[in-house]
């Protein structure tokens, strides 16, 4: 047997006689203390080889926010120093070392700040690794995403586009099969016509949501401030689904608390379009029963209210693995569901969308079989008695 | 659906857009203005000295600490008029008159903006660790050069990518209890991504020069030694720029005095206020 294929031992008393000192002064990463203006006191060896710098030439005459490139010195002072002031520690701080040859080593910097009992700090204790690779990996990360969010705008944009172009034609075909279905047709072809019509009403309802909701997310795009009332708005909202509803035998109702103000500020067209949207969807996913839109107040206030809005339905629902998934784009609870009730999967997209605006959310709480509740808070403005 | 129309004054709006915290017991307002990187914190360990004597108005910038950050729009914010605009606004909203108004950094050239807009509104200008322009330009030295400032945008990204903003939420249900949000991450210096890379782009790219000579009220520079964010001679500058200025020059270093020497920014600032007609 050779020395190399004895098993491997290990010396244990060798392990153990490494002091604390040879630990601190070797370890694989930097051990720094500095004074809370930054002056270096102590420095292990790992750091001292890092910079290239002379171990007397760092100790007590150099700030440590010195040894940093220029970026990484403004971050010093506009970000890490306030924190090691205001909570005594700072974690996961990236930054750049220049060593002295002037290349640079990044590194992530974790430090906690000693302070006397009365809260005044005494120094910091700071330590760096060396996160070279994971930067590049940051980088990676960082150019991916931005190459993701590029394509996806072109994506959207396209869309927009084109729907903008097939609108035109499309709404070119609707005259022309309205023309048809006034003129004197044989019974099949009739049946034709009446395809036609509903096939290219479906059309166009698919590239008014994408146009919409490419709208809703442009940069540019603001919301409208001016009284208006909710009453009205609500029941706007309400007949546009009657004739639906009575189709299709369902109770549709609406209710609007008493502490509702007559008028409010906020932006008619957006609020009319979330609330089109959720009661065109329980109407479309409830074959028997009710829907209902109420509207309530949850905070009254001298210059603004909060109104919580709920549409209840008994329909379908959505299992709770499809809650996620329906505010996507072009998503519906499932496939079944989009095959047996089609539509474009984006009214809940442009809803939320519109909601975010006002910093508000769609709640939903469903349970399958039996029906579905979308509620949410609107805080808005009162116009001046 | 571009048009906005102005609701009329709504004091509300601002108070919440601005995270805007008013404190004291005297008539007089004094409003301070944090700089980039923190949020209204940064004033944390000077404000309690004057509260005795002033009515205190803190705020957060929009993007920063507990503002409303939804309503940041790159296009008003993408000169530091905009930022002047909101100081104003909150002004107007809590019906401040003779405002000494104290500004970290930025916000020293924020106030500047604003005190030339509606100087009746100003009664000084405190201005500490100032900058009108952070980039070297001809015979005028800022300190930077524009590839300097690339690297800051580089550090804020490496450093943002750290910070999940799914953990602001967390924090900023916690704010009565702050102790939750510091064992979680670096709260203080919390704030938008998008926003912060967009205020620095605003920052350090921006030149303020011209608007110095336009400042008529009494104004105070306050400069740190071995500042490198606004050197000496920056502060100087502005000294000279800024009719009938006052340059103080402090022995603390570093570029927040406000956090590393509170008794001596407090010091500075009162001899100055003190003074005042």
């Amino acid at each position: 047997m050779t020395p190399a294929d004895k098993p491997h031992s290990y010396d244990v008393g060798t392990l153990l006689d490494e002091s604390a000192e040879e630990l601190y002064e070797h370890a694989p990463c930097g051990y720094l203390s500095t004074l809370p203006d930054g002056t270096i006191v102590r420095v292990n060896g790992t750091f001292v080889e890092w910079t290239g710098v002379a171990r007397d030439d760092l100790l007590g005459n150099t700030k440590f926010q010195t040894l940093l490139t220029i970026g990484s010195r403004i971050y010093y002072e506009t970000h890490y120093a306030p924190l090691m002031r205001m909570q005594g520690f700072a974690n996961e701080i990236a930054l750049e070392v220049v060593r002295r040859d002037g290349r640079t080593l990044p590194v992530l910097v974790n430090s906690r700040q000693k302070r006397s009992a009365d809260g005044t700090p005494l120094f910091n204790r700071i330590t760096l690794f060396d996160s070279t690779d994971r930067r590049r990996y940051e980088r990676e990360l960082l150019l991916s995403r931005r190459k993701a969010e590029r394509i996806a705008k072109d994506k959207a944009d396209l869309l927009a586009m084109l729907s903008h172009d097939i609108r035109n034609p499309l709404n070119a075909i609707m005259g022309v099969v309205q023309l048809l279905d006034r003129s004197d047709l044989a019974e099949p072809q009739r049946r034709f016509v009446r395809l036609l019509k509903s096939s290219s009403e479906n059309m166009l309802t698919l590239l008014n949501h994408v146009l919409e909701l490419s709208k809703a997310e442009s940069s540019t795009f603001a919301l409208i401030e001016t009284p208006f009332s909710l009453h009205t708005l609500v029941a706007g909202v309400i007949s546009t689904f009657e004739a639906a509803a009575q189709e299709k035998q369902l109770e549709l109702r609406s209710s609007l608390a008493e502490t509702v103000p007559p008028a409010v500020i906020g932006d008619p067209v957006a609020i009319r379009q979330i609330l089109t949207n959720l009661v065109g969807n329980a109407v479309k996913f409830t074959e028997s029963g009710s829907v209902a839109l109420t509207v309530g107040t949850r905070e009254i206030g001298t210059d603004a209210v909060t109104l919580t809005f709920e549409v209840t339905d008994t329909g379908i629902g959505i299992p709770p693995e499809g809650v996620d998934r329906i505010f996507d784009e072009f998503t519906q609870a499932s496939y079944e569901t989009a095959m047996r009730f089609g539509g474009t999967g984006l009214g809940l997209t442009i809803t939320r969308r519109l909601l975010s605006l006002y910093g508000s959310t769609v709640e939903v709480r469903s349970t399958p079989g039996e029906g579905s509740a979308f509620s949410f808070h609107l805080r808005l403005p009162l116009p001046r008695a | 659906m571009g048009v906005v129309s102005t609701v009329p004054s709504a004091r509300l709006d601002v108070v919440r857009r601005n995270n805007v915290r008013v404190s004291g017991r005297g008539d007089s307002p004094m409003m301070f203005a944090h700089g980039f990187g923190c949020d209204q914190n940064m004033w944390r360990l000077v404000v309690p000295a004057f509260e005795n004597t002033h009515r205190v108005v803190l705020f957060d910038h929009v993007g920063a600490g507990q503002s409303d950050a939804s309503a940041y729009d790159r296009q008003k914010y993408g000169t530091l008029d905009g930022y002047a605009t909101d100081v104003l606004e909150i002004c107007a909203g809590l019906k401040l008159s003779d405002v000494i108004f104290v500004g970290h950094s930025v916000s020293a050239m924020i106030g500047v903006l604003a005190a030339n807009r509606d100087p009746a509104r100003f009664k000084a200008l405190v201005l500490v660790g100032p900058s009108p322009r952070y980039i070297d330009d001809g015979d005028y030295v800022g300190g930077f050069s524009r590839h300097d400032i690339e690297g800051l945008l580089s550090s804020l990204e490496s450093n943002y990518l750290g910070w999940s903003s799914a953990m602001a939420p967390v924090i900023m249900g916690n704010t009565d209890r702050p102790e939750l949000g510091e064992e979680l991450t670096n709260s203080f210096c919390r704030t938008d991504p998008e926003i912060a890379s967009h205020f620095a782009r605003v920052t350090f790219f921006g030149d303020n020069r011209r608007d110095l000579g336009a400042v008529r009220v009494p104004t105070l520079v306050l400069q740190c030694s071995d500042d490198v964010i606004a050197p000496y001679s920056v502060g100087e500058y502005v000294h000279r720029h800024i009719p009938a200025s006052q340059f103080v020059v402090m022995e603390a270093t570093g570029h927040c005095p406000n956090l590393s020497a509170p008794a001596e920014t407090v010091e500075a600032i009162t001899a100055f206020v003190d003074a005042l007609p």
